[in-house]
Protein backbone atom coordinates (compact mmCIF):
# COMPACT_ATOMS: atom_id res chain seq x y z
CA UNK A 1 0.00 0.00 0.00
CA UNK A 2 2.87 2.79 -1.30
CA UNK A 3 1.12 6.09 -1.32
CA UNK A 4 1.57 6.29 -5.48
CA UNK A 5 -0.95 9.19 -6.26
CA UNK A 6 0.21 12.51 -6.52
CA UNK A 7 -1.77 14.13 -3.38
CA UNK A 8 -2.41 18.04 -4.38
CA UNK A 9 -2.47 19.93 -1.24
CA UNK A 10 -5.95 21.80 -0.86
CA UNK A 11 -4.97 24.19 1.63
CA UNK A 12 -2.16 26.03 2.92
CA UNK A 13 -0.98 23.85 5.97
CA UNK A 14 -1.33 21.02 3.87
CA UNK A 15 1.04 22.91 1.55
CA UNK A 16 3.52 23.73 3.96
CA UNK A 17 3.26 19.98 5.28
CA UNK A 18 4.48 19.05 1.95
CA UNK A 19 6.81 21.79 1.43
CA UNK A 20 8.80 21.05 4.31
CA UNK A 21 9.10 16.52 3.24
CA UNK A 22 10.45 17.78 0.13
CA UNK A 23 14.36 17.53 -0.78
CA UNK A 24 16.22 20.21 0.52
CA UNK A 25 19.86 21.56 -0.43
CA UNK A 26 20.78 21.85 3.05
CA UNK A 27 19.01 19.41 5.22
CA UNK A 28 18.32 19.70 8.79
CA UNK A 29 18.90 16.89 11.30
CA UNK A 30 17.48 13.19 10.29
CA UNK A 31 14.71 11.39 12.07
CA UNK A 32 14.98 8.14 13.53
CA UNK A 33 12.65 5.36 13.30
CA UNK A 34 12.56 2.89 16.85
CA UNK A 35 10.73 -0.25 15.52
CA UNK A 36 10.11 -3.27 18.00
CA UNK A 37 10.65 -6.70 16.13
CA UNK A 38 7.90 -9.74 16.72
CA UNK A 39 9.57 -11.04 20.04
CA UNK A 40 11.29 -8.58 22.39
CA UNK A 41 13.53 -8.85 25.90
CA UNK A 42 13.24 -6.11 28.82
CA UNK A 43 17.13 -5.39 28.04
CA UNK A 44 16.37 -4.40 24.15
CA UNK A 45 13.11 -2.68 25.53
CA UNK A 46 15.22 -0.32 27.75
CA UNK A 47 17.64 0.18 25.03
CA UNK A 48 15.19 1.22 22.21
CA UNK A 49 13.57 3.88 25.11
CA UNK A 50 16.97 5.26 26.64
CA UNK A 51 17.94 6.07 23.24
CA UNK A 52 14.73 7.32 21.90
CA UNK A 53 15.19 9.21 24.83
CA UNK A 54 18.31 10.66 23.56
CA UNK A 55 17.02 11.66 20.41
CA UNK A 56 13.54 12.89 21.37
CA UNK A 57 13.17 15.78 19.11
CA UNK A 58 13.73 13.67 15.82
CA UNK A 59 12.48 10.18 16.20
CA UNK A 60 9.67 7.87 16.45
CA UNK A 61 8.52 5.40 18.82
CA UNK A 62 6.76 2.80 17.10
CA UNK A 63 4.78 1.02 20.28
CA UNK A 64 3.26 -2.13 18.62
CA UNK A 65 5.29 -5.34 17.42
CA UNK A 66 6.20 -5.48 14.18
CA UNK A 67 6.84 -8.60 12.99
CA UNK A 68 9.56 -8.53 9.72
CA UNK A 69 12.91 -8.59 9.29
CA UNK A 70 15.30 -5.96 8.22
CA UNK A 71 17.94 -8.14 6.24
CA UNK A 72 14.97 -10.36 4.55
CA UNK A 73 12.65 -7.93 3.84
CA UNK A 74 13.05 -4.09 3.76
CA UNK A 75 9.51 -3.13 2.20
CA UNK A 76 8.04 -2.50 5.78
CA UNK A 77 10.91 -0.18 6.36
CA UNK A 78 10.92 2.07 3.45
CA UNK A 79 6.87 2.10 3.77
CA UNK A 80 7.29 3.16 7.46
CA UNK A 81 9.99 5.90 6.24
CA UNK A 82 7.57 7.39 3.27
CA UNK A 83 4.92 7.73 6.32
CA UNK A 84 6.71 9.54 8.57
CA UNK A 85 9.48 11.16 6.32
CA UNK A 86 12.50 9.37 8.54
CA UNK A 87 15.99 8.25 7.11
CA UNK A 88 17.49 6.54 10.02
CA UNK A 89 16.32 3.41 11.89
CA UNK A 90 16.63 0.86 14.64
CA UNK A 91 14.89 -2.23 15.35
CA UNK A 92 15.32 -4.37 18.29
CA UNK A 93 14.22 -8.17 18.67
CA UNK A 94 15.17 -11.12 20.56
CA UNK A 95 15.21 -14.48 20.04
CA UNK A 96 16.99 -17.54 21.02
CA UNK A 97 20.06 -17.32 18.29
CA UNK A 98 20.31 -13.62 18.47
CA UNK A 99 19.26 -12.83 21.71
CA UNK A 100 18.84 -9.04 22.13
CA UNK A 101 19.47 -8.09 18.56
CA UNK A 102 19.70 -4.28 17.50
CA UNK A 103 19.77 -3.21 14.19
CA UNK A 104 20.56 0.39 12.99
CA UNK A 105 20.22 1.29 9.55
CA UNK A 106 19.95 4.44 7.23
CA UNK A 107 18.06 4.90 4.00
CA UNK A 108 18.46 7.47 1.20
CA UNK A 109 15.33 8.71 -1.17
CA UNK A 110 13.04 6.08 1.42
CA UNK A 111 15.40 3.17 0.12
CA UNK A 112 17.36 1.32 2.89
CA UNK A 113 21.13 2.28 1.87
CA UNK A 114 22.79 0.11 4.75
CA UNK A 115 22.27 -1.65 7.97
CA UNK A 116 24.55 -2.74 10.70
CA UNK A 117 23.41 -5.67 13.34
CA UNK A 118 24.73 -5.90 16.91
CA UNK A 119 23.72 -7.67 20.04
CA UNK A 120 23.44 -6.00 23.27
CA UNK A 121 25.88 -8.13 25.82
CA UNK A 122 25.63 -5.74 28.62
CA UNK A 123 23.43 -3.17 29.31
CA UNK A 124 23.44 -0.46 31.94
CA UNK A 125 21.00 2.32 32.01
CA UNK A 126 22.06 5.79 32.35
CA UNK A 127 19.69 6.09 35.35
CA UNK A 128 22.50 3.57 37.08
CA UNK A 129 25.29 5.93 36.67
CA UNK A 130 25.69 8.64 38.76
CA UNK A 131 25.50 12.51 37.75
CA UNK A 132 22.40 14.73 36.33
CA UNK A 133 21.28 13.73 33.53
CA UNK A 134 19.65 15.76 30.42
CA UNK A 135 17.87 14.81 27.48
CA UNK A 136 19.07 17.89 25.22
CA UNK A 137 20.63 16.21 22.55
CA UNK A 138 23.72 18.29 21.96
CA UNK A 139 25.34 17.28 25.47
CA UNK A 140 25.43 13.97 25.23
CA UNK A 141 28.44 12.61 23.64
CA UNK A 142 27.93 9.00 23.07
CA UNK A 143 31.36 7.18 22.98
CA UNK A 144 31.44 4.20 20.75
CA UNK A 145 34.51 1.74 21.72
CA UNK A 146 35.54 -1.39 19.90
CA UNK A 147 38.52 -3.36 19.03
CA UNK A 148 39.17 -5.24 15.79
CA UNK A 149 39.60 -9.01 16.43
CA UNK A 150 43.01 -10.45 14.92
CA UNK A 151 43.65 -13.96 15.17
CA UNK A 152 45.59 -15.20 18.12
CA UNK A 153 43.66 -12.53 19.85
CA UNK A 154 41.78 -13.22 22.96
CA UNK A 155 38.40 -11.73 22.56
CA UNK A 156 37.71 -9.70 25.27
CA UNK A 157 34.28 -11.98 26.50
CA UNK B 1 65.00 25.77 36.10
CA UNK B 2 62.06 28.06 37.17
CA UNK B 3 59.99 25.83 34.31
CA UNK B 4 60.65 23.09 36.43
CA UNK B 5 59.87 24.02 39.36
CA UNK B 6 56.52 25.05 38.02
CA UNK B 7 56.06 21.97 36.59
CA UNK B 8 56.59 20.22 39.60
CA UNK B 9 54.45 22.94 41.68
CA UNK B 10 51.71 22.18 38.95
CA UNK B 11 51.58 18.30 39.24
CA UNK B 12 51.65 18.64 43.15
CA UNK B 13 48.27 20.78 42.68
CA UNK B 14 47.10 18.76 40.19
CA UNK B 15 47.07 15.45 43.04
CA UNK B 16 45.85 17.41 45.58
CA UNK B 17 42.84 19.05 43.48
CA UNK B 18 39.82 16.74 41.60
CA UNK B 19 40.07 17.59 38.27
CA UNK B 20 42.84 16.23 35.95
CA UNK B 21 44.57 18.44 33.78
CA UNK B 22 43.10 19.72 30.37
CA UNK B 23 46.42 18.59 28.93
CA UNK B 24 46.13 14.78 27.23
CA UNK B 25 48.68 12.93 25.72
CA UNK B 26 48.16 10.21 23.09
CA UNK B 27 50.81 7.94 21.16
CA UNK B 28 48.49 9.09 18.09
CA UNK B 29 46.75 11.90 17.51
CA UNK B 30 43.31 11.72 17.72
CA UNK B 31 41.52 12.66 14.33
CA UNK B 32 38.71 15.09 15.73
CA UNK B 33 35.71 16.37 13.11
CA UNK B 34 35.19 19.97 15.30
CA UNK B 35 32.51 20.16 12.42
CA UNK B 36 30.56 16.95 13.29
CA UNK B 37 32.11 17.03 17.22
CA UNK B 38 33.83 13.91 16.17
CA UNK B 39 36.96 12.10 17.81
CA UNK B 40 38.27 8.69 16.85
CA UNK B 41 41.17 7.92 18.53
CA UNK B 42 43.42 5.20 16.38
CA UNK B 43 45.88 4.53 19.39
CA UNK B 44 45.99 0.56 19.98
CA UNK B 45 44.09 -1.03 23.35
CA UNK B 46 46.24 -1.87 26.50
CA UNK B 47 44.93 -5.58 26.73
CA UNK B 48 46.12 -5.88 30.22
CA UNK B 49 44.85 -2.91 31.19
CA UNK B 50 41.81 -3.19 29.98
CA UNK B 51 41.18 -6.65 31.54
CA UNK B 52 42.09 -5.59 34.95
CA UNK B 53 40.24 -2.50 35.11
CA UNK B 54 37.91 -2.57 32.64
CA UNK B 55 35.64 0.01 33.84
CA UNK B 56 38.20 2.48 34.77
CA UNK B 57 40.01 1.79 31.64
CA UNK B 58 36.95 2.99 30.07
CA UNK B 59 36.06 5.95 32.05
CA UNK B 60 39.78 7.36 31.23
CA UNK B 61 39.70 6.71 27.72
CA UNK B 62 36.21 8.74 27.21
CA UNK B 63 37.20 11.73 29.67
CA UNK B 64 40.91 12.00 27.51
CA UNK B 65 39.21 12.14 23.96
CA UNK B 66 36.51 14.05 25.35
CA UNK B 67 38.58 16.74 26.95
CA UNK B 68 40.96 16.81 23.61
CA UNK B 69 37.50 17.23 21.18
CA UNK B 70 36.70 19.83 24.36
CA UNK B 71 40.28 21.77 23.75
CA UNK B 72 39.75 21.74 20.08
CA UNK B 73 36.41 23.26 20.11
CA UNK B 74 37.96 26.23 22.28
CA UNK B 75 40.21 26.78 20.19
CA UNK B 76 37.43 28.18 17.79
CA UNK B 77 36.73 32.08 17.90
CA UNK B 78 33.85 32.46 20.46
CA UNK B 79 30.89 35.21 20.32
CA UNK B 80 28.67 35.77 23.23
CA UNK B 81 24.75 35.48 22.22
CA UNK B 82 23.00 36.87 25.29
CA UNK B 83 24.97 35.79 28.06
CA UNK B 84 25.99 32.96 26.80
CA UNK B 85 29.39 31.90 25.21
CA UNK B 86 28.88 30.33 21.21
CA UNK B 87 31.34 29.06 18.70
CA UNK B 88 30.59 28.59 15.43
CA UNK B 89 31.41 25.09 14.18
CA UNK B 90 32.98 24.66 10.89
CA UNK B 91 32.05 22.49 7.82
CA UNK B 92 32.19 18.81 8.74
CA UNK B 93 35.36 16.65 7.34
CA UNK B 94 33.16 14.06 6.95
CA UNK B 95 30.66 13.43 4.75
CA UNK B 96 27.38 11.74 5.79
CA UNK B 97 25.10 11.05 3.28
CA UNK B 98 21.71 12.70 2.31
CA UNK B 99 18.54 11.94 3.64
CA UNK B 100 17.06 12.47 -0.42
CA UNK B 101 18.30 13.88 -3.59
CA UNK B 102 19.46 17.22 -4.60
CA UNK B 103 16.15 18.78 -5.50
CA UNK B 104 15.54 19.89 -9.15
CA UNK B 105 14.83 23.36 -9.89
CA UNK B 106 11.55 23.89 -10.49
CA UNK B 107 10.36 25.74 -14.34
CA UNK B 108 9.42 29.45 -13.85
CA UNK B 109 5.88 29.85 -13.83
CA UNK B 110 4.15 32.66 -16.05
CA UNK B 111 4.39 35.05 -12.86
CA UNK B 112 8.04 33.96 -11.87
CA UNK B 113 8.86 35.87 -14.96
CA UNK B 114 8.82 39.67 -14.61
CA UNK B 115 6.86 40.65 -17.62
CA UNK B 116 4.59 43.60 -17.71
CA UNK B 117 0.57 42.93 -17.88
CA UNK B 118 -1.30 43.86 -20.66
CA UNK B 119 -4.86 43.17 -21.66
CA UNK B 120 -6.05 41.08 -23.66
CA UNK B 121 -8.10 43.50 -26.01
CA UNK B 122 -8.55 46.86 -26.52
CA UNK B 123 -5.98 49.78 -26.82
CA UNK B 124 -2.21 48.59 -26.34
CA UNK B 125 -3.08 45.18 -25.83
CA UNK B 126 -0.44 41.94 -26.05
CA UNK B 127 0.13 40.28 -29.85
CA UNK B 128 -1.65 43.28 -31.34
CA UNK B 129 -1.83 42.20 -35.48
CA UNK B 130 -2.75 45.66 -36.44
CA UNK B 131 0.76 46.80 -34.75
CA UNK B 132 2.91 44.95 -36.81
CA UNK B 133 5.68 46.55 -38.62
CA UNK B 134 7.03 43.95 -40.32
CA UNK B 135 5.12 40.93 -41.94
CA UNK B 136 6.76 37.84 -43.30
CA UNK B 137 5.24 36.88 -47.14
CA UNK B 138 4.73 33.08 -46.83
CA UNK B 139 6.39 31.21 -49.68
CA UNK B 140 3.26 30.08 -51.66
CA UNK B 141 1.93 33.97 -51.90
CA UNK B 142 1.96 36.09 -54.11
CA UNK B 143 5.08 38.78 -53.85
CA UNK B 144 3.23 41.53 -54.85
CA UNK B 145 0.27 41.13 -52.86
CA UNK B 146 -0.12 43.51 -49.81
CA UNK B 147 0.02 41.30 -46.82
CA UNK B 148 -1.01 44.41 -44.50
CA UNK B 149 -4.03 44.68 -46.50
CA UNK B 150 -4.89 41.08 -46.68
CA UNK B 151 -4.88 41.02 -42.89
CA UNK B 152 -6.58 43.99 -42.74
CA UNK B 153 -9.41 42.37 -44.73
CA UNK B 154 -9.22 39.45 -42.87
CA UNK B 155 -9.61 41.07 -39.83
CA UNK B 156 -12.69 42.83 -41.44
CA UNK B 157 -14.42 39.88 -42.47
CA UNK B 158 -13.82 38.30 -39.63
CA UNK B 159 -15.88 40.92 -37.68
CA UNK B 160 -18.69 40.91 -40.04
CA UNK B 161 -19.17 37.16 -39.95
CA UNK B 162 -19.17 37.70 -36.42
CA UNK B 163 -22.21 40.51 -36.91
CA UNK B 164 -24.28 38.31 -39.61
CA UNK B 165 -24.20 35.24 -36.90
CA UNK B 166 -25.40 37.33 -34.43
CA UNK B 167 -28.21 39.07 -36.70
CA UNK B 168 -28.89 35.48 -37.75
CA UNK B 169 -28.93 34.53 -33.81
CA UNK B 170 -31.59 36.98 -33.12
CA UNK B 171 -33.57 36.83 -35.89
CA UNK B 172 -33.54 33.12 -35.22
CA UNK B 173 -34.85 33.55 -31.50
CA UNK B 174 -37.56 36.34 -32.35
CA UNK B 175 -39.14 33.98 -35.70
CA UNK B 176 -38.74 36.92 -37.81
CA UNK B 177 -37.63 36.13 -41.76
CA UNK B 178 -34.04 36.82 -42.64
CA UNK B 179 -33.27 37.60 -45.87
CA UNK B 180 -31.00 35.34 -47.52
CA UNK B 181 -27.44 36.09 -48.47
CA UNK B 182 -27.55 34.65 -51.64
CA UNK B 183 -24.46 33.36 -53.52
CA UNK B 184 -20.85 34.84 -52.30
CA UNK B 185 -18.55 34.76 -54.93
CA UNK B 186 -16.11 32.18 -54.66
CA UNK B 187 -12.89 30.46 -56.20
CA UNK B 188 -13.80 27.72 -57.43
CA UNK B 189 -17.70 27.81 -57.72
CA UNK B 190 -19.05 24.11 -57.32
CA UNK B 191 -21.39 22.67 -59.83
CA UNK B 192 -24.46 23.21 -57.41
CA UNK B 193 -23.13 26.79 -57.33
CA UNK B 194 -22.93 27.03 -60.88
CA UNK B 195 -26.93 25.78 -61.35
CA UNK B 196 -28.04 27.93 -58.79
CA UNK B 197 -25.83 31.06 -60.48
CA UNK B 198 -27.32 30.02 -63.58
CA UNK B 199 -31.17 30.25 -62.20
CA UNK B 200 -30.65 33.00 -60.77
CA UNK B 201 -29.59 34.57 -63.74
CA UNK B 202 -32.46 33.23 -65.66
CA UNK B 203 -34.84 34.80 -63.71
CA UNK B 204 -33.32 38.29 -63.39
CA UNK B 205 -35.01 39.73 -65.92
CA UNK B 206 -38.03 42.29 -66.24
CA UNK B 207 -40.38 39.64 -67.13
CA UNK B 208 -39.23 37.58 -64.01
CA UNK B 209 -37.66 34.68 -66.63
CA UNK B 210 -40.33 34.12 -68.80
CA UNK B 211 -39.05 35.05 -72.17
CA UNK B 212 -35.27 33.85 -71.92
CA UNK B 213 -33.91 31.93 -74.12
CA UNK B 214 -32.20 28.25 -73.52
CA UNK B 215 -28.89 27.75 -73.75
CA UNK B 216 -27.93 24.92 -76.00
CA UNK B 217 -28.99 21.08 -74.11
CA UNK B 218 -30.38 23.17 -71.48
CA UNK B 219 -33.85 22.07 -70.57
CA UNK B 220 -35.95 25.09 -68.49
CA UNK B 221 -37.75 23.48 -65.35
CA UNK B 222 -41.46 24.64 -65.17
CA UNK B 223 -41.80 28.12 -63.54
CA UNK B 224 -45.15 29.26 -61.58
CA UNK B 225 -48.10 28.59 -61.10
CA UNK B 226 -50.88 27.87 -63.34
CA UNK B 227 -54.37 29.14 -62.35
CA UNK B 228 -57.08 27.24 -62.75
CA UNK B 229 -60.07 28.15 -63.23
CA UNK B 230 -63.86 26.40 -63.68
CA UNK B 231 -66.20 27.18 -67.01
CA UNK B 232 -68.92 29.57 -67.00
CA UNK B 233 -71.36 27.29 -68.11
CA UNK B 234 -71.69 23.46 -67.14
CA UNK B 235 -71.67 22.01 -64.12
CA UNK B 236 -74.94 23.73 -62.02
CA UNK B 237 -75.37 21.36 -59.17
CA UNK B 238 -71.99 22.15 -58.25
CA UNK B 239 -72.29 25.88 -59.05
CA UNK B 240 -75.36 26.12 -56.61
CA UNK B 241 -73.49 24.09 -53.56
CA UNK B 242 -71.02 26.66 -54.26
CA UNK B 243 -73.08 29.35 -53.51
CA UNK B 244 -75.26 28.56 -51.18
CA UNK B 245 -72.35 26.99 -48.51
CA UNK B 246 -70.72 31.09 -49.00
CA UNK B 247 -74.38 32.36 -48.32
CA UNK B 248 -74.74 30.07 -44.90
CA UNK B 249 -71.29 31.10 -43.77
CA UNK B 250 -72.04 34.21 -43.91
CA UNK B 251 -75.70 34.01 -42.21
CA UNK B 252 -73.94 31.90 -39.50
CA UNK B 253 -73.88 33.70 -35.86
CA UNK B 254 -71.09 31.03 -34.72
CA UNK B 255 -67.61 32.82 -34.98
CA UNK B 256 -65.83 30.70 -36.64
CA UNK B 257 -62.44 30.34 -34.36
CA UNK B 258 -59.44 28.67 -34.69
CA UNK B 259 -58.94 27.45 -31.32
CA UNK B 260 -55.17 26.70 -31.14
CA UNK B 261 -54.57 29.65 -33.12
CA UNK B 262 -56.09 31.74 -30.34
CA UNK B 263 -54.18 29.95 -27.72
CA UNK B 264 -51.33 30.57 -29.75
CA UNK B 265 -51.89 34.29 -29.88
CA UNK B 266 -52.72 34.63 -25.98
CA UNK B 267 -49.50 32.28 -24.77
CA UNK B 268 -47.13 35.18 -26.94
CA UNK B 269 -49.19 38.07 -25.22
CA UNK B 270 -48.80 36.80 -21.67
CA UNK B 271 -44.89 36.02 -22.82
CA UNK B 272 -44.55 39.75 -24.02
CA UNK B 273 -46.17 41.02 -20.82
CA UNK B 274 -44.33 38.91 -18.76
CA UNK B 275 -40.74 39.85 -20.47
CA UNK B 276 -41.35 43.47 -20.28
CA UNK B 277 -42.66 43.21 -16.39
CA UNK B 278 -39.35 41.24 -15.63
CA UNK B 279 -37.17 44.16 -17.10
CA UNK B 280 -38.74 46.68 -14.98
CA UNK B 281 -38.55 44.80 -11.81
CA UNK B 282 -35.38 43.18 -12.25
CA UNK B 283 -33.25 45.18 -10.07
CA UNK B 284 -35.48 45.88 -7.06
CA UNK B 285 -35.64 43.48 -4.58
CA UNK B 286 -38.79 44.63 -2.61
CA UNK B 287 -41.07 41.85 -3.60
CA UNK B 288 -43.94 42.92 -1.73
CA UNK B 289 -45.42 45.38 -3.24
CA UNK B 290 -44.88 43.65 -6.60
CA UNK B 291 -47.43 41.35 -8.19
CA UNK B 292 -46.30 38.31 -9.65
CA UNK B 293 -46.79 37.33 -12.76
CA UNK B 294 -50.28 35.02 -13.03
CA UNK B 295 -48.05 31.93 -15.30
CA UNK B 296 -45.06 30.56 -14.62
CA UNK B 297 -44.19 28.35 -18.24
CA UNK B 298 -41.29 26.87 -16.51
CA UNK B 299 -40.28 23.60 -17.52
CA UNK B 300 -40.49 21.26 -14.68
CA UNK B 301 -42.22 18.64 -12.51
CA UNK B 302 -44.27 21.09 -10.05
CA UNK B 303 -44.57 24.07 -12.22
CA UNK B 304 -47.76 21.77 -14.22
CA UNK B 305 -49.73 25.19 -16.17
CA UNK B 306 -53.72 23.98 -15.51
CA UNK B 307 -56.25 25.87 -17.56
CA UNK B 308 -59.83 25.97 -17.00
CA UNK B 309 -61.55 28.09 -19.64
CA UNK B 310 -64.83 29.53 -18.83
CA UNK B 311 -65.79 32.02 -21.18
CA UNK B 312 -63.00 31.91 -23.30
CA UNK B 313 -61.17 33.68 -19.74
CA UNK B 314 -58.03 31.10 -18.54
CA UNK B 315 -57.39 31.39 -15.09
CA UNK B 316 -54.51 30.27 -13.48
CA UNK B 317 -54.78 27.52 -10.96
CA UNK B 318 -51.37 25.86 -10.57
CA UNK B 319 -48.49 26.78 -8.05
CA UNK B 320 -47.45 30.44 -7.98
CA UNK B 321 -43.67 31.08 -7.50
CA UNK B 322 -42.67 34.16 -6.94
CA UNK B 323 -39.69 35.08 -8.76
Amino acid sequence: MAVQRIVKPKTQKGRRFLDGREAKIHEKAKTAMFIKGGNTSQTITEVLKELYALKKQDSVMYKRKNIFRPFEDETSLEFFSKKTDSSLFLFGSHSKKRPDNLVLGRLYDYHVLDMIELGVDKFKSMYEFQGSKTFCWEQTLPDFFWRRLRSGCDPEG
Amino acid sequence: MADLVENVLRKAAEKESKYKTIEVEKDIDVDIDVGLLLASDPNPIDLKKIRAHREKFLQDLARDNTQLLINRIWQLPTEKVEDAITVKLPDPKLLLPREKRIPKGKPLTKWGKKQEWKPKWGYKRANDETQDWMIEVPDNADPNEDQFEKKKKARKERGAKNELQRLRNIARSQKSKVPGVGLTPTDHPSKDHVTKALTAARKSTASIGKFTANLKDEKTAKHGKKRKFESNYGDMKSETKKQLNILDRITSKKPRVDVSQAVNQHIAKEEKSRSKFNKSFSKKKDSRNRKPPEKNFKKGKNNKVKFQGKNNKMKFQGKKKRS
